[in-house]
């Protein structure tokens, strides 16, 4: 097995390092998460890639604070802002949860809530970590759905997530996870059940909006397509093990696990190595 | 009206979300509120023939065995007894029409002075039982759903169960047996209020308001302490199964995805469960509850009858076992008021709780 290539960058936004887990009682059977460590570079775009069940979505959700229950982690720590998020209790990782950090879901019409209003959500977001005036709230909420490129906001504001199409209630969802300014961006194969081109415009609006925000975005993705386009720094996972961790280019000229040459020759995109 | 006569309303599931359209909200419901007459008018029919065709004749009750055909025959006649089916009926939904019950065989008042007497009764016990039925009823299933089979989640199942299993009557008495007989902290099941203890001056016909709005404290805590053991007997019998569809509901709530999408954006636990996931367990917490409000106040027979609560239901048992047509009638007319109205608010309170159902 290829060691890890260590990551030089000078001043990542997150450092998980050791992160190590898993179900039952103890966390040890079955283990889930093995000495997970990688660093995301602050103000671009990281992926994480990797099969289906190595662990990609535990870790996010690790780092978010909302692994499943019954998740247990037995070692490791989550550097974020100068702390260590693996030792937070509940009322700080909340206060971060969506402020500092926020993160976005697959299904997204089923990650927004069916009975409030697109509005009603992104205000209640805005207020709870910032605690301005319910108009001033209505106004930024505007702002948000401007700002992920929804048209006719007066109206949609009012309407509900089952008014909303797959690529709409995304951009929904971005704007809620963007409504409080994190500073990084969580994305769980966001346009995944989307078409092809609502697909493509998704990625381009996650793409500006981290340029233009400076935002700090993790993508888990199974489209090398789309890392290879967009990413610049590229984690590998295997059944809870980081196998590989490279910048994009040279992930895809030069792959050095054999198993990072199978997914690119999975995908047709590289593995010309 | 026991505890296991509770009929069903029907549910409506989000996946039913309907979208008739044109109409107006108000216009649907228009058209709801005609179909309820017509409801009410098909089991007021229903029960006119029934008692005429299927009970015994009254008149047996009223006259004595050793009576002569002519006195029965009058007996008769006066009760308007001796004209034919269609006649009778007739009359009967003449007087209907000019809210005219017609008089109890029984009591011989009119039966809506002998409703509007008993009423009160049943909707006071009815409206703290559901009130405070419903209330720990969603607190414990939201709690119970929070904690997930845990301990603390199979404890609360076990009491909900016994709530579903143990008939309403059999509680009744058991609580009696404890708390008035051995214990002695609670008076005897005698009704209202004590011997002796005069109701309120009449504002709401509810003892325990009107003992508030005039002041009256030792009338209110009175009346409360008759209340106490009756209402908690047919709060058990609210209670068991909303807690049991609230559990469900805001398990299923809890595991969604916008429920972890709401965690993600920092939002505490209690908002969480009690304002975006209860939310989404509304209808049939909707459902339940409508089914415990029409079984609450159309009068539990069986429990009026173990407190001496002087009732509605008292006065359909009394109805049912002397062949009064009348005061039978009364009561199922207010019966299939009570079920159509709940149906017709049920279905408005539906769409509120969920915006798929509104157009
Ligand atoms: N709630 C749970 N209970 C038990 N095991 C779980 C649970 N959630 C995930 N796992 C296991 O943890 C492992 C990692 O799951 P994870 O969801 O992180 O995979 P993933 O890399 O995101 O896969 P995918 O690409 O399919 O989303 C898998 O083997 C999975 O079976
Ligand atoms: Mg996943």
């Amino acid at each position: 097995m290829v060691t890890p290539q260590a990551t030089t960058e000078p001043d990542p936004i997150l450092v998980v390092d050791g992160l190590t887990g898993g179900f039952g009682r103890t966390g040890e059977s079955p283990q889930v998460l093995r000495d997970v460590s990688f660093q995301i570079p602050r103000g671009r775009l990281s992926a994480i890639v990797g099969e289906t069940g190595s662990g990609k979505s535990i870790t996010a959700l690790s780092v978010i604070g909302l692994a499943p229950a019954g998740f247990t982690r037995t070692r490791g720590s989550i550097g974020f802002e100068g702390r260590d998020l693996a030792g937070l209790d509940d009322r700080q990782y909340q206060a971060i949860r969506g402020s500092r950090i926020a993160m976005v879901f697959q299904d997204a019409r089923a990650s927004l809530n069916p009975t409030f209003s697109i509005g009603y959500q992104l205000a209640a977001t805005i207020r709870r970590h910032t605690g301005v005036s319910r108009s001033a709230a209505r106004a930024a909420a505007e702002e948000a759905l401007v700002g992920v490129r929804i048209p006719d906001v007066k109206r949609r504001m009012k309407q509900y997530p089952h008014q909303f199409s797959g690529g709409m209630a995304q951009r929904v969802a971005l704007a809620l996870a963007l409504s409080c300014r994190p500073n990084l961006l969580l994305l769980d194969e966001p346009t995944t059940g989307l078409d092809a081109t609502i697909q493509a415009d998704v990625m381009d609006l996650i793409v500006e909006l981290s340029e233009r925000d400076g935002l700090s975005v993790c993508l888990i993705t199974h489209d090398l397509g789309v890392v290879g386009q967009h990413c610049d720094h590229v984690v590998v996972m295997r059944s809870g093990r980081v196998v590989e961790r490279a910048d994009a280019r040279d992930l895809f000229e030069s792959p050095r696990h054999p198993y990072t040459r199978q997914l690119l020759a999975a995908s047709e995109l590289g593995g010309h190595a | 009206m026991t505890s296991d006569a509770l009929v069903s309303l029907p549910v409506r599931g989000a996946g039913m979300a309907t979208r008739r359209g044109g109409g107006l909200r108000s216009r649907r419901i228009l058209g709801k509120l005609a179909g309820a007459v017509i409801v009410v008018w098909g089991v007021v029919t229903l029960t006119f023939l029934m008692s005429r065709v299927v009970a015994p004749d009254p008149t047996t009750l009223l006259v004595p065995p050793q009576a002569t055909q002519a006195h029965r025959a009058a007996v008769r006649h006066e009760l308007g007894l001796d004209s034919s089916l269609v006649v009778q009926y007739g009359h009967f939904l003449r007087n209907l029409a000019h809210g005219d019950l017609g008089e109890s065989f029984s009591t011989g008042l009119p039966v809506t002075k002998d409703l509007s007497q008993r009423l009160p009764a049943t909707i006071e016990l009815g409206l703290l039982a559901l009130v405070v039925g419903t209330l720990v009823g969603v607190l414990v299933g939201v709690f119970a759903a929070i904690h997930a089979d845990s301990v603390i989640d199979h404890g609360l199942r076990a009491v909900v169960v016994t709530g579903l299993a143990m008939p309403q009557f059999w509680l009744g008495l058991s609580l009696l047996s404890v708390f008035f007989v051995q214990l002695g902290v609670l008076p005897a099941p005698i009704g209202r209020l004590p011997v002796g203890v005069d109701p309120p001056p009449t504002i709401t016909h509810l003892y325990l308001v009107d003992a508030l709005l005039t002041g009256q404290w030792s009338v209110f805590v009175d009346s409360l302490r008759q209340l106490i053991l009756p209402a908690a007997t047919i709060g058990a019998g609210v209670f068991s199964p909303i807690a049991r569809v609230t559990r469900t509901a805001m398990v299923e709530a809890l595991s969604s995805d916008y429920v972890r999408t709401a965690r993600s954006l920092g939002f505490s636990p209690a908002r969480v469960h009690f304002i975006f996931a209860l939310r989404n367990a509304l209808l049939p917490i909707i459902t339940m509850t409508a089914n415990a409000v029409a079984f609450a106040l159309s009068g539990a027979v069986l429990v009026e009858g173990v407190f001496g609560w002087p009732g509605i239901g008292q006065y359909a048992l009394t109805a049912i076992q002397q062949s009064d047509f009348p005061g039978l009638q009364g009561f199922v007319l207010y019966v299939a008021v009570l079920y159509v109205l709940i149906y017709v608010v049920v279905d408005i309170l539906y769409t509120f709780a969920d915006p798929r159902l509104r157009r």
